[in-house]
């Protein structure tokens, strides 16, 4: 094989594969430094396990002042590393009942008191609460983007929809992923049960459109794979018989070649 | 001299098809890591202090990533791994609503963001990428992106 070829298919390769690293680009661009360091989520911990499945999901409660007659600036998340639940508030998000000078805030896990007539509740159902001191619930105000609620779902959810039980049902509410692939998020304009579903005709807004990441993924390494193959291939071929220089005479073309002499007269006795 | 080039060459090939796929392997905005928990024996404390200068705090910002400015004091920023660590030297942790978003070897840096309050934490950390001890963490800042 030429060697000018064997280059040429090397670049090509070399080019599809950053080729392939672009279309990753393009396709979800990256914002952040390349990681450098090993870091394991800590598994999800159910609230009910099963088999071998962590139990034991913690609850977050946390007390904070009202300042000048507003609710003030608060996140407050469950222990686990990443949080699987959490609420962040800017300032003045709740209305504050007359007279109360600090709130309560809570997220604690809890059964799920119905379950949702379309698709399936993922991991934990979370009850976010704020009250006063003296139990007396506090609501949320009308605002843009005020108050995020955060829910971290199984490991292995990679597409749902945070839905709000409101009057004894699952509602779905608009969802954004956040940051890694089970987490979402909602700009929620109420307290109360919150649970991720999946397999419901979910009201997300973002983030869960496009090629799914696995199968991006999958693809990649099988393209991978197919050069690769597609290489070793080319080595194994058998090199190039090498052409005997025989010089300037008839002997170079076989069927010029001369065969070996009969004997004359034709056939012998 | 064909056949040995042939033969030659598939390793250098290989070798950027690794690399490309490492760089693809790499991409996305989805980080899928958690905040780091302190594993190791006896950890340092460090003379550090960090602060967030910007995104300001309360304040409210749009678009689908928000400049993080960062203070630190009493350390320095070094870009090595290692677990000869100093307790001033190490870099930063960036973490987005209880998600380590950046490993940050500057003080300066872009990072994705989605409509809503977002908790911005940041934290000093040794070269070994482990916390000290106690943990150097800058004041959160919360604030609020809009689409």
């Amino acid at each position: 094989m030429p060697v000018s070829r064997e280059r040429t298919l090397g670049w090509l390769a070399v080019v599809a594969g950053l080729g392939l690293a672009l279309a990753v680009q393009v396709h979800a661009p990256v914002g952040v430094p390349l990681y450098d360091g090993v870091i394991v989520p800590e598994p999800y911990r159910y609230l009910h396990p099963v088999g071998e499945q962590p139990g034991d999901p913690t609850s977050a409660d946390a007390t904070k002042q009202v300042q000048g007659g507003k609710t003030p600036v608060f996140a407050v998340a469950t222990d686990e590393q990443p949080p699987q639940a959490q609420i962040v508030a800017q300032e003045d998000a709740f209305q504050v009942p007359a007279g109360a000078t600090a709130l309560h805030v809570t997220i604690t896990p809890v059964d799920p008191t119905v379950q949702p007539t379309q698709g399936a509740i993922a991991g934990n159902v979370y009850r976010f609460a704020v009250t006063t001191p003296d139990g007396q619930a506090v609501t949320a105000k009308a605002c843009d983007s005020c108050r995020t609620m955060v829910i971290r779902g199984p490991d292995d959810v990679t597409e749902g929809t945070i839905a709000h039980l409101d009057n004894g049902a699952w509602v779905n509410v608009a969802t954004l992923h956040a940051g890694i692939a089970a987490m979402f998020q909602t700009n929620a304009n109420a307290l109360g049960d919150y649970a991720i579903l999946t397999g419901s005709a979910g009201n997300g807004t973002g983030g869960g459109g496009g090629l799914d990441p696995l199968v991006f993924g999958g693809v990649a390494l099988a393209l991978f794979f197919a050069v690769v193959a597609g290489l070793f291939w080319y080595r194994r071929r058998p090199a190039p018989v090498p052409v005997a220089r025989l010089g300037p005479t008839r002997g170079r073309i076989p069927s010029k070649r001369k065969g070996p002499r009969r004997p004359p007269g034709g056939r012998s006795d | 001299m064909t056949h040995s080039r042939l033969r030659s060459t598939p390793p250098r090939l290989l070798a950027g098809c690794a690399i490309a796929l490492v760089l693809a392997a790499c991409g996305g905005n989805q980080p899928s890591l958690a905040a780091p928990s302190p594993t190791l024996g006896p950890r340092p404390a460090s003379p550090a202090t960090v602060e967030i200068l910007q995104p300001a705090a309360s304040s409210t910002v749009s678009g689908t990533s928000v400049h993080v400015v960062l203070k630190l004091t009493g350390a320095t920023i070094v870009s090595q791994t290692t677990t000869e660590i100093r307790p001033d030297q190490g870099h930063l942790h960036l973490y987005v609503n209880g998600v380590l978003v950046s490993m940050n070897y500057g003080l300066e840096q872009d990072i994705p963001v989605q409509p809503g309050t977002i908790d911005l934490k940041a934290e000093f950390v040794a070269s070994d990428h482990a916390p000290f001890n106690p943990r150097v963490w800058a004041p959160d800042v919360i604030f609020t992106v809009k689409s």
